[in-house]
């Protein structure tokens, strides 16, 4: 069963906590904004109607006594009575209009307004002119037969009510902000644990196999904590048993092959001595052994490097030295050094030169002897090239090398075979002290292989 | 005229797998060497006490008394050269040999042509210095490789044969840095790359014997990233 924690692409677990927050408080001031503009708006629109009905009516009995007393003109009364409002004052007198200003058109008035003035009863109504938004107010006035329509801009009001919501868009604004700052830290705090327990994972991959987590008293992380503890001690005792099955087999194959190997030495120092016939046996069964011996060594090896308990332990080298000391110990032609030094890198030189004395070997195995070691460098990356004599490795086969017991046409037919293990061997070294190797033919029909390395930052041509 | 014999060296093999004990015992035979083998480590150490012996091989995975108890018992009775024969790998059981005592080390399957080698090199060394020069005074400390003494405040300092050779060639190129490869090479006799903890484990016995305080060595010093360096005081 594989538990997946990733189902496609997701942001950001912390993301989405502060995301979430910044929602809700975005929707929770939004709703709130939104309920506190329309109460605000509905009572100042309430009062304002109010005032200027009450307004309204006023003027209507002032205009209505004015007309019935018959000293004034209407055009004298709207003329007074607009003065002093701020709106304008509009008399319909026997079907013909008298307006305090030309502002507002007659026509522009509302036809449900006139018509419930003309039915006899007052009458509100809000309309739009140019775009201000004005309150429309009729009072019929039978006796005089005539209508007192008044229209009270609103600008005001509306100018009130933008800057209430103004206010009420920046603090909701301010609230999704302190919202997505309390999601991000509560994420933080909750992922604080994760943090921790990331940290101790990392030490336990590490080969920190001691570390535990700890539950802190926290009742909510205590079923996680140790369930995960469970799990690192089931790994432990595992990875345990295993080293220790791993060294019992180590242990088991290595006696019998030291008595074996021993005596077959002590019989072949006295080959004179045997009779003739026994001679081809003697070095049968001394080749088999020897190559049984590599054998077994490669493949504890391996399992050794497939455990991962091992690490590469990195000290200062001088490579052209090193490369120059190996050449003679493993008997190759004399290192070719292209650019200039300093050749100095931290590495693990005992997986080094296993890495170059296994292709060295594989060289002299299968490639016809090494012809040539050069050593180079670049600003990032050191290169160690070795040549061979050939028939070379067919480019569909170069991936191929590196698979456990893969032996090319030639080398399965050879009698001096290798294990087939050498550069599964080569590559794992390699990747534990961050090296590569690229193979590549060379002009003379052989292969060259290049291991590369990384140089240290700072220095160089 | 007298007529002398040559004496042979006696090894003495404390190993409990039957085969690779008397397999041993031909091919040291063969190789000129008198052979005394032990199969456990009580016997082994029985044995020890029991005669004068060249040197010493020890398989770790000893029943009776461990690998690494027989090693200290031994080298703390004498000088003599002791090669840890090791099944394990780990990188514990060769360093915890060489603390215990132990001159070199090799591990299973081993070949015949590095083990004698390994035995004619340890040999060599107990036998005296390569080219025994004068009497080097260093403040308190006196090396003499022609008597093969090493004497601190005028007493003598006990040091075992290889620990000798790594303080006279450093002694010799006092001022110098001597890499671990060149050390592997001088003192053990090995191919490159060696294991440099053979060096560093014989290093930190030096220091113990002859630093005043070898937490903090003046004289064997360490050279970060090149090798170790005898300073004169």
């Amino acid at each position: 069963v594989t538990a997946t924690l990733r189902r496609g692409a997701r942001l950001p677990l912390r993301l989405r906590v502060t995301a979430t927050f910044a929602l809700i408080t975005l929707l929770l001031t939004l709703g709130l904004s939104l309920a506190t503009y329309l109460a605000v708006r509905s009572y100042l629109v309430d009062s304002r109607e109010r005032l200027g009905t009450r307004q309204a009516f006023l003027n209507a009995r002032v205009a209505k006594s004015l007309l019935l007393g018959g000293e004034s003109s209407p055009a004298d009364i709207v003329g007074s009575l607009g003065s002093d409002s701020g709106s304008q004052v509009m008399l319909n007198v026997d079907d013909q209009w008298f307006a305090s200003s030309v502002a507002i058109d007659p026509d522009q008035l509302p036809g449900d307004l006139l018509i419930a003035a003309a039915e006899g009863s007052a009458a509100r109504q809000t309309l739009s002119v140019v775009g201000v938004p004005h309150l429309g107010l009729a009072v019929p006035m039978p006796a005089a037969s005539a209508v007192y329509v008044e229209v009270v801009p609103l600008r005001e009001l509306d100018r009130t009510l933008s800057t209430v919501a103004t206010a009420l868009l920046v603090g909701s604004g301010i609230t999704v902000v302190a919202g997505s700052i309390a999601g991000w830290v509560a994420s933080r705090r909750l992922l604080r644990p994760l943090d921790r327990m990331s940290n101790v994972a990392v030490a336990i991959a590490h080969g920190g196999f001691d570390q535990r987590l700890d539950d802190e008293g926290d009742a909510d992380l205590e079923p996680l904590v140790s369930s995960f503890n469970e799990m690192v001690d089931a790994l432990q005792g595992r990875i345990e048993r295993e080293t220790r099955f791993a060294s019992e087999v180590s242990h088991e194959l290595r006696t019998p092959l030291t008595a074996l190997s021993t005596a077959v030495e002590v019989v072949r120092r006295r080959g004179d001595e045997l009779p003739e016939r026994m001679r081809p046996a003697i070095a049968v069964i001394d080749g088999q052994i020897s190559y049984f011996e590599r054998l077994v060594l490669d493949l504890l090896e391996i399992s050794r490097l497939d455990a991962g308990v091992e690490r590469a332990s990195p000290e200062d080298v001088d490579l052209r030295v090193f490369v120059e000391r190996l050449a003679e110990v493993l008997d190759t032609p004399k290192p070719t050094v292209s650019g200039s030094g300093p050749w100095d890198l931290q590495v693990d030189k005992r997986r080094l030169e296993r890495v170059l004395a296994n292709l060295v070997e594989n060289a002299d195995r299968h490639g016809g002897g090494v012809t040539a070691i050069a050593l180079d460098r670049d600003h990032d990356h050191f290169r160690v090239a070795i040549e061979d004599r050939g028939p070379g490795i067919p480019p569909e086969d170069r991936e191929r090398v590196f698979e456990r017991f893969w032996r090319g046409v030639a080398s399965r037919r050879s009698s001096n075979k290798g294990t087939g293990l050498g550069m599964t061997l080569v590559a794992q070294h390699l990747e534990m002290i961050d090296g590569e190797i690229r193979i590549e033919a060379n002009d003379g029909g052989g292969t060259r292989i290049v291991v590369e390395l990384p140089a240290p930052n700072g220095h160089g041509p | 005229v007298a007529i002398i014999e040559a004496v042979p060296t006696r090894v003495l093999v404390a190993e409990d797998d039957h085969d690779v004990r008397s397999m041993l015992r031909l091919l040291l035979e063969d190789e000129a060497y008198d052979v005394v083998e032990a199969a456990d480590g009580n016997e082994a150490w029985e044995r020890f006490n029991g005669g004068t012996f060249d040197l010493v091989l020890i398989d770790l995975k000893l029943p009776g008394r461990h690998g690494f108890e027989l090693c200290r018992l031994v080298r703390h009775a004498s000088d003599v050269p002791i090669v840890i024969v090791t099944a394990q790998v780990d990188d514990f059981d060769v360093v915890a040999g060489l603390e215990a005592g132990a001159d070199d080390y090799v591990t299973k399957p081993f070949t015949a042509k590095v083990l004698t080698a390994r035995l004619r090199a340890l040999l060599r060394r107990a036998q005296g210095a390569a080219d025994p020069s004068g009497r080097m005074v260093f403040g308190s400390i006196e090396v003499s490789p022609r008597e093969g003494e090493v004497r601190k405040d005028g007493e003598v300092v006990h040091l075992t044969r290889t620990e000798f050779r790594v303080l006279c060639d450093l002694a010799e190129h006092a001022g110098q840095v001597m890499s671990r490869d060149q050390l592997l090479q001088r003192v053990w006799g090995y191919d490159f790359p060696g294991d440099g903890r053979l060096v560093d484990a014989h290093i930190r016995r030096l220091r113990l014997k002859i630093e005043d305080d070898p937490a903090d060595p003046r004289l064997l010093v360490t050279v970060r990233g090149l090798g170790y360096r005898f300073d004169r005081p």
